[in-house]
């Protein structure tokens, strides 16, 4: 009988427990302290503010508060006296596979390897223009072929099991760049233009090009043309990619797929140490678990926020929201169909409340309206050029239509994605367009049919219009190369099919300048002349979401989704 | 008995066979290119070429199928290309990670539901009975990640007491790998604690409105020993059934629990491994699936063979 209590008492435990829990659910919101207040002072502190203005302020209806547009955000005070040590544990929803620089592939490996391996140039804190890091200073012949760069002296490897603290030299650049074009899989170093590297002493090697390359020096602060040691590679093998060694501030200690990648500091690093005494990359892939962990103090920097778990995260004040390094956008069939001309795109364009459109699609303010396919804060982002987006105006659009010769409207497809975002996009598009005559048959798919049918269809009438986003870095070779050059017409990024003999030449000039002004000269008439064809409606900056725990200091969190750790601006500590 | 089960191994062989059969042309028939899934969409054709050769993928579907089939035979289960490893050591890499959880979660489903079942048995149609009934059904029908959440946002979020996530490591001590065991072992538990719950008591309720039941209290045997000892093995049976099933279901439920947890298993490996279009791998997983799932009903029949000689025969 009593046994029978015992287990009865048990029970009615742990039911009471659910029940309490059940309640929990809806009162999260009471504990509101200032998330909106840190993320908008870390904006305000950065200098680039002034520049994307006219962009941040543009929808006033979009909850983006504490949302900016800056290619980096500062979290946490910068000038206290920071206290050593502690493990710095940061989540990401998947596992990085191989950390190998010529093999890597996804964000995720890029964030274990840009705190263990170090590239010539960096980003600078604003993340506009590159600088040199283990190289000191670089000139570029008149013609663009060669780049003569002289690297520092101070560097050393970490140690491994083939090098034991080795001082880095002009061959270990020659063997890394050299290895990064002939075997990545993807193209790195400008592969196409970039020869070969010629070592003059161990402190300076020339650059041989074949051709002129702009974005070049920009590339070579992509992680995949890190320096590496030759004996530690050709030692390990294909297991390099688990064993890497570099030379920057953290080593890499422990990988366990799909459970944590563990970095130790580095002690023998050669610039500032960093003051935590290690990273830990954890894998959660719920976004939702990774907010209860941001809380519970297990997991310190929370990444690749999603869905409710984003208003869990303002709720809880732990929210922080950065401009991503990609651009979100529907793009028309240029070539055939009733797109290919131009009066229905601009009538198209028209139909659409792009300001009202994206507060709708991204509910918990993780987006901003975008007006060019171009990242806002890129050095050949020109503001004014937004004004040649046509403003909402269905009965300019009709009257266009008729003028086009389709007054009673048409049929035509949109091809995306099948996630929410995408989804939601398509449905507010056919409201519009619906509006004006226009019937949208929406195509959703995995992203996987997506690529296998979007790509080559302006070459017939099915695929009218197709949306997607792109991601690159501020260069605008990045972006605007990859629209709007013919060379890449068979590819996703000019599934359109756009191709002009006036755009190439202006691509190929921006592409081959080597000064920044020049190039931007070069880049402002081929965007003006861009936003004059209406290719497609280029409507959002989706923003990067972030948790992240108070007592966490001076750490950037920058548009492609990278935590700076240590850097030459910031150095991450955390509040004991 | 020893060539009962030996012929119940055997039958199993043509099953695995259809289940390899099936899974080659499920992940066949998933949209995307591989090649694609690894390299990036950016890679250029050639670098996609050189990898399809390299995996294979160039070659028609009954060679892939061929090729695939006598690696199967001679133990090769192939190469994961996105884990970068061969697939059979990263899948018994991951067994005991998922066994583990999947064990817990059963001993204390069983334990539980039993109890609740023959308790709510013998109290039927009591305040108890229905209140157990009722949350048994509850248990059934609620969906395991949304149970998930609720549990980690009280005891993690709000009491602090066990940790949100993660599996523990023994190094810290046996406290840290029960306090990560908790939570996502009691979330799988819910649906075979329910089920038995369920199943043990309508089995007790049948043994002991029975016969002999009646005859031994009749004779004054003490209740106790009435239920526990003679009724309960009598209604062993159905429940020796769900819990086969429900082990097999378990095992291949454990993939949302890990999911939510960060539970490095099987689960987690099957999830990446579809994102990455890692065929290999994916009939790998499915394959040790089902191999988990023909072993458990084998081990049910054999059980069922042991507690009721009368099965024998059939």
């Amino acid at each position: 009988m009593r046994k029978r209590k015992i287990t009865a008492l048990l029970l009615a435990g742990l039911m009471a427990g659910m029940t309490l829990t059940g309640c929990g659910s809806s009162g999260g919101a009471d504990s509101t302290t200032g998330a909106g207040t840190t993320a908008a002072d870390a904006a305000g502190d950065t200098s680039a503010a002034a520049e994307t203005d006219g962009v941040g302020g543009m929808s006033p209806d979009a909850s983006v508060e504490g949302q900016s547009l800056e290619g980096t955000v500062k979290i946490g005070v910068t000038d206290a006296e920071p206290v050593e040590g502690g493990t710095l544990v940061i989540s990401m929803p998947s596992s990085p596979l191989t950390l190998d620089p010529v093999d890597y592939t996804t964000v995720y490996e890029s964030h274990v390897m840009s705190n263990v391996m170090e590239t010539l140039f960096t980003w600078n804190e604003d993340y506009t223009d590159v600088e040199p890091w283990l190289a000191t200073d670089y000139t570029v012949s008149d013609d663009g072929l060669s780049y003569t760069v002289n690297l520092r002296d101070d560097v050393y490897f970490q140690d491994g099991q083939y090098v034991q603290g080795r001082k880095m030299t002009a061959e270990d650049v020659k063997y890394s760049l050299e290895r990064s074009k002939e075997e990545s899989a993807t193209d790195r170093v400008c592969r196409d233009f970039f020869d070969y590297v010629e070592v003059v002493s161990d402190t300076q090697v020339i650059i041989h090009m074949t051709a002129p390359a702009g974005p070049f020096i920009s590339e070579l602060a992509e992680i995949g043309t890190a320096i590496v040691p030759k004996e530690e590679v050709e030692g390990w093998g294909d297991d390099f990619a688990s064993h890497i060694v570099g030379t920057g501030p953290f080593t890499l200690e422990e990988i366990v797929t799909d459970e944590h990648v563990v970095l130790a500091k580095n002690e023998n690093y050669w610039g500032t140490k960093p003051h935590v005494d290690g990273i830990e990359f954890r894998i959660v892939s719920d976004s939702n678990q990774a907010i209860n962990a941001v809380e519970t103090g297990e997991v310190d920097i929370a990444m690749y926020l999603q869905g409710e778990a984003i208003q869990r995260a303002k709720d809880a004040g732990l929210l922080y929201q950065t401009a991503s390094s990609a651009i979100t956008y529907i793009r028309f069939n240029l070539q055939n169909g009733p797109t290919a001309d131009p009066k229905v795109r601009q009538a198209l364009t028209m139909a659409v409340d792009i300001d009202a459109m994206v507060p709708g699609i991204y509910q918990y303010g993780e987006a901003t309206r975008a007006y060019q396919p171009l990242t806002a804060y890129s050095w050949a982002y020109n503001a004014s050029y937004n004004d040649l987006v046509p403003s909402y105006d269905p009965e300019g659009a009709k009257a266009l239509l008729a003028e086009a010769g389709y007054p009673d409207g048409f049929t035509m497809s949109l091809y995306i994605g099948s996630t929410t975002y995408r989804e939601r996009m398509a449905q507010m598009l056919q409201y519009y367009w619906g509006e004006i005559g226009v019937t949208l048959d929406i195509h959703s798919s995995a992203m996987a049919e997506w690529s296998a049918t979007v790509p080559d269809s302006w070459q017939d009438d099915v695929v009218n219009s197709y949306g997607v986003s792109w991601n690159s870095d501020p260069d605008p070779y990045g972006f605007v190369d990859k629209f709007f050059n013919t060379q890449t017409i068979h590819a996703s990024s000019n599934a359109g099919g756009y191709t002009d003999e006036e755009m190439d030449k202006l691509l190929v000039e921006g592409f081959s300048l080597t000064d920044q002004e020049e190039r931007k000269a070069i880049y402002d008439q081929i965007m003006e002349k861009v936003m004059n064809e209406y290719t497609g409606i280029y409507y959002a900056y989706e923003c990067r979401n972030w948790a992240v725990s108070p007592k966490v200091h001076d750490a950037r969190l920058r548009a492609d989704n990278q935590v700076l750790v240590a850097t030459s601006f910031n150095n991450v500590w955390l509040e004991p | 008995m020893v060539k009962m089960i030996l012929k119940r191994f055997l039958q199993t062989i043509p099953t695995l066979l259809i289940v390899v059969t099936i899974t080659f042309c499920l992940t066949r028939m998933l949209p995307g290119d591989p090649a694609v899934a690894i390299l990036g969409v950016e890679a250029s054709a050639e670098d996609i070429a050189a990898m399809r050769a390299e995996m294979n993928l160039d070659k028609s579907l009954p060679e892939q199928y061929m090729l695939y089939l006598q690696g199967l035979v001679q133990g090769d289960f192939g190469y994961s290309y996105s884990y970068r490893e061969d697939v059979l050591p990263l899948v018994l890499a991951r067994i005991p990670n998922t066994l583990s959880l999947t064990l817990v979660a059963l001993v204390f489903a069983t334990i539980v539901g039993t109890t609740v079942g023959i308790v709510a048995a013998i109290k039927q149609n009591t305040l108890f009975d229905y209140f157990f009934m009722v949350l048994a059904l509850i248990g059934v029908s609620m969906p395991i990640f949304w149970m998930a959440l609720m549990l980690v946002l009280q005891f993690s979020v709000r009491m602090g007491l066990l940790p949100v996530m993660g599996m523990g490591d023994i190094k810290n001590g046996i406290g840290d790998v029960i306090s990560h065991l908790l939570l996502p072992g009691f979330c799988l538990a819910t649906t075979p604690m329910a089920t038995f719950a369920r199943t043990t008591r309508s089995s007790m309720i049948e043994t002991l409105s029975s016969d002999y039941i009646r005859c031994l209290r009749a004779r004054g045997v003490r209740e106790w020993k009435v239920i526990g000892m003679h009724g309960l093995k009598n209604a062993l049976p159905p429940l020796v059934t769900v819990l086969g099933l429900q082990l097999a279901h378990t095992f291949t439920g454990a993939i949302i629990t890990e999911g939510i947890f960060s539970w490095p298993g099987m689960g987690t490996m099957i999830n990446t491994a579809i994102n990455n279009r890692d065929y290999s791998l994916i009939q790998g997983t499915v394959l040790f699936s089902a191999i988990m799932f023909v072993f458990c009903n084998m081990l049910v029949d054999v059980a069922y063979m042991l507690l009721n000689p009368k099965v024998k025969g059939a």
